[in-house]
């Protein structure tokens, strides 16, 4: 009896065990797309790693369906969010599936360290870098910022942008596993420092708060040639990496009566030997985008819309993002605005038909080969991408849409509205209903108020397949079957919970609830 | 002792009856299409008593009296009265409490207390990203509180003031593209000032007539945010429908025990749409419910009902639609007294369908008098 009773015990507290979180990290490994709110794209050769507002994803562009990986987590809390233009930054090596990512600014003055997802091992790691503030002068001891704001990736290393203390170099393989071994090459002095050696001596009376670097860039070459550019509020440094040698770029603004009123963020990368330099500018207290000019020392303003986010395209192609959630094209040699802005737009409506247009986050172009060559467009509604090597944006095939829709049991075993707050009074939104039948029949929507008294059927006996064959494992598309918060006389509805119910005519049917807000 | 001259003259009641019931078509331009108004929290049953006997125990209802009827506490004798307290849990996880005080204060007044809860306290809120952003509760607190005075022997009236209190969850990411999921906010309305109307008049021992007139002028002031403003605070006010209840009570016997039929009709004579007042419900209806209380043994009341049956023109234009449309609800329970546990003591439970059967729905009430009351049944 003792034997049976003890195995009972053991079994039970087995399961409650089983039944417990296996680890204590806040996130989760994932193999879907983490959110549909998807607010940068880093790619490099067919490989895409992209920041959603719900964690990191990853995937190899050659494989069609695309296959994800990811870690779920909320980005809010985990990563880095800069407040001057709202984007993430990471870097990423080549065939080591390595995303680095800044932490959340702590509220304390610690340094906030890196946060790691190395994809091969699916490790998540959190990196604090051996900043020592004992080492500083009692003077900046306590208010010297050693976060970390920007990561940049070249073949040599990632380069983190240290608020005060310029820019760290990081060696991938001690990332990965080792203890990091960082060095520190500061704005102004010429030399790179090992950890244990910074600051130097001369620190003192180099050190600005205006050489705050926000902000980072590389560009690099098959012969080794590597430069950063490091930006700073009043103006961007440029570091040769092989000659150690720190310098910067002009700050004037040709052809306008205007001025730079600071740097925000730069975008560079080489090509035939020359480095393209362009630079997100706040010109008239609005973020404006800005190409260098190496041989006049000046930047000229490309764009009159105000701009969020940019990308290189291929050869001579820019692809900049406005805050209007929009892309524009300019050709770099001849600063002149490609036609191709309305087509995106309709390109994103043909990849779904079903969905609004939604707004563009970030842009990513990488050629692969001649043949080959990849479009990342980041919405606030999925991913899009194409891969038709084809320069003219105008002439390229429909965008293909990527986006999360987690599958859904059949037999309408969950069924879910999205978004459940329905606010209705303040937007005119609209709301969708998730399901997923076992087999294809006649299906009836109807929703109904507290009381259950009926308020509005939403579908009556309408045809619907089985979502089991679809790739998303549901039986309606988005916008298919949706409520409005309107009663059947188009009337709106009260603010409260009201409760729905999905039945078919093969005898499945599911109830859910919708809030409808004031 | 002087009489008024209505006192000295009798009120014709089966003309009375037939002047209520024919007034709930005449007087109400309403409709049984009453899905998504504002007071679709305060329309079940109150209490585990009307739910069993689906809502029609309004000329003597045992508790919660300010609530259904504010004329039914004159029926307390002086020194008397009744205090309550129950739940309830319903299909889709809402949920029901409840508290009523019932007692005669003076020699002819009545007073009552009611305080309700209704509300769906788990609610699983998913972003328009598909993301579960979290739970959320949708509150409600109503409480009224209310006078009776009997102006005869047969004729009760009697009035009641509500305070009326929603909590709702609010959306900060209206369009769902929200650069962070924080916690639920929410909205919530405040008001008091609705005023219930009701009388109660006794034609005869056994059959009894009553009139309620609820949430008249009452309204909803909501505060809020515009999130699509920058968080612009706001205010807006909006009216509930006013319920008209006109309802009679029979009773007899059968199989030797006592029998007692409850009817009421309700509809509603008001909508409000939205931003614009007060507007006229576009079609005459109404809702027509029985109760049924059957006292088999003598400390046993059991109750059925067949409740929400809807009037309304289709009948006589749209018979298709009608039947199409066709719901009612299906309650049962029972009212035990505790006598042996302590005098005055005694519960209730009442067990319905669902009207979309999702579910069932229970209410349970204890119930505690103190004196006897003129109630025959108790």
């Amino acid at each position: 009896m003792h034997k049976y009773l003890t195995c009972v015990l053991s079994t039970a507290i087995a399961l409650v065990a089983l039944s417990l979180p296996a680890n204590a990290v806040d996130g989760e490994i994932t193999r879907e797309i983490t959110s549909n709110e998807i607010l940068e794209l880093a790619a490099r050769g067919d490989t895409l790693w992209m920041v959603t507002a719900n964690g990191l994803n990853y995937t190899l562009g050659d494989n069609q369906p695309l296959q994800w990986w990811g870690y779920k987590t909320n980005i809010y809390d985990e990563f880095h969010w800069d407040v001057d233009s709202g984007v993430i930054h990471f870097g990423i090596a080549i065939g080591s599936e390595l995303a680095l990512v800044p932490k959340a600014l702590p509220e304390n003055n610690e340094p906030n360290g890196i946060w790691t997802y190395d994809h091969a091992t699916d490790n998540i790691r959190s990196i604090d870098l051996p900043w020592n503030r004992e080492k500083f002068s009692e003077s900046l001891r306590d208010s010297v910022s050693l976060n970390t704001r920007d990561i940049v990736w070249t073949p040599e290393a990632f380069w983190t942008a240290t608020e005060n203390a310029g820019i760290v170099r990081l060696e991938p393989e001690d990332i990965r596993g080792g203890i990091p071994s960082p060095s520190v090459a500061y704005p102004g002095i010429d030399s790179v420092f090992a950890f244990d050696n910074f600051p130097p001596p001369a620190f003192d009376s180099l050190f600005t708060p205006s050489k705050k670097v926000v902000r980072i860039g590389a560009t690099f070459d098959t012969a080794g040639n590597t430069t950063l550019y490091a930006v700073t509020a009043p103006r961007v440094y440029t570091f040769s990496v092989q000659n150690d040698a720190w310098d910067t770029l002009g700050t004037t603004l040709s052809s306008s009566n205007d001025s730079i009123e600071r740097f925000i963020e730069v975008f560079a990368r080489r090509r035939n030997s020359r480095d393209q330099i362009l630079a997100i500018c706040q010109i008239e207290s609005k973020p404006k985008l800005c190409i260098y000019d190496t041989t006049t020392a000046s930047w000229t303003r490309l764009i009159s819309n105000t701009v969020h986010d940019m990308s290189f395209g291929d050869s001579d192609t820019v692809y900049a993002v406005t805050q209007a959630g929009e892309i524009e094209a300019f050709a770099i040699g001849t600063k002149d605005k490609l036609p191709i802005s309305e087509d995106f737009a309709q390109r994103l409506n043909q990849a779904d038909p079903n969905i609004q247009v939604p707004a563009v986050e970030d842009v990513a172009f990488e050629r692969i080969d001649s043949s080959t060559a990849y479009m990342w467009i980041a919405t606030t509604d999925g991913l899009y991408f194409s891969t038709d090597p084809r320069e003219d944006e105008r002439e390229k095939q429909p965008l293909t849409r990527e986006h999360r829709a987690p599958a859904l049991e059949s037999g309408l075993q969950r069924t879910y509205f999205y978004p459940t707050i329905l606010a209705p009074y303040q937007t005119n939104q609209r709301g969708y209903f998730a399901y997923n039948l076992s087999e294809s029949a006649d299906v009836t929507i109807a929703v109904y108020d507290w009381n259950m008294d009926h308020v509005k059927t939403i579908i009556e006996n309408e045809p619907r397949e089985k979502g089991s064959d679809r790739r998303d494992g549901r039986s309606t598309i988005k916008l298919e079957d949706h409520w409005d918060g309107n009663d059947r006389h188009g009337k709106p509805v009260a603010p409260g919970v009201y409760y729905y119910k999905i039945s078919s005519n093969k005898g499945e049917r599911a109830f859910g609830k919708i809030v409808v807000a004031k | 002792m002087v009489r008024s001259w209505w006192q000295n003259k009798p009120v014709p009641g089966r003309w009375l009856a037939v002047i209520l019931i024919g007034g709930a078509f005449l007087l109400t331009d309403a409709s049984s299409y009453v899905g998504g108004l504002t007071d679709a929290y305060l329309r079940p049953p109150v209490g585990a008593e009307a739910q069993a006997l689906g809502n029609t125990n309004i000329t003597s209802p045992a508790y919660m009296m300010s609530m259904i009827n504010p004329a039914a506490s004159s029926e307390l004798s002086m020194g008397s009265g009744r205090i309550s307290f129950g739940g309830g849990m319903r299909a889709l996880g809402r949920a029901d409490g409840n508290l009523s005080m019932d007692f005669r204060v003076l020699s002819r007044l009545g007073l009552g207390v009611a305080i309700l809860y209704r509300g769906d306290p788990s609610i699983t809120i998913m972003d328009a990203q598909e993301e579960k952003v979290g739970e959320a509760a949708y509150t409600t607190v109503t409480s009224k509180v209310s006078l009776s005075y009997p102006i005869s022997r047969h004729l009760a009236v009697g009035a009641g003031l509500g305070m009326y209190y929603q909590n709702v969850p609010a959306s900060d990411d209206p369009y769902g593209f929200s650069e962070e999921d924080g916690p639920v906010e929410y909205s919530y309305a405040f008001s008091i000032g609705g005023i219930d109307l009701g009388l109660r008049y006794q034609w005869r021992k056994d059959i009894t007539f009553a009139a309620v007139v609820q949430n008249l002028l009452a309204r909803n002031d909501w505060q809020f945010k515009r999130y699509d403003l920058g968080d612009l605070q706001q205010t807006s006010s909006s009216a509930y429908p006013v319920a008209l209840m006109l309802a009679s009570t029979v009773q007899r016997e059968l199989q030797g025990r006592p029998f007692i039929w409850h009817a009421s009709l309700k509809s509603y004579l008001l909508n409000e749409l939205s931003f614009e007042g007060y507007d006229r419900l576009q079609r005459v209806s109404a809702l027509l419910s029985n109760g049924f209380e059957w006292r088999y043994w003598d400390n046993i009341t059991l109750r059925a009902a067949l409740s929400d049956i809807p009037l309304d023109t289709d009948i006589f234009t749209d018979f298709q639609t009608y039947s199409d449309n066709f719901s009612a609800g299906l309650g049962f329970g029972a009212a035990i007294d505790l006598v042996k546990v302590h005098p005055g003591l005694s519960v209730d439970y009442a067990l319905s369908l669902n009207k979309i059967l999702a579910g069932v729905e229970q209410q349970i009430n204890i119930v505690y008098s103190f004196q006897s009351t003129k109630r025959s049944l108790r």
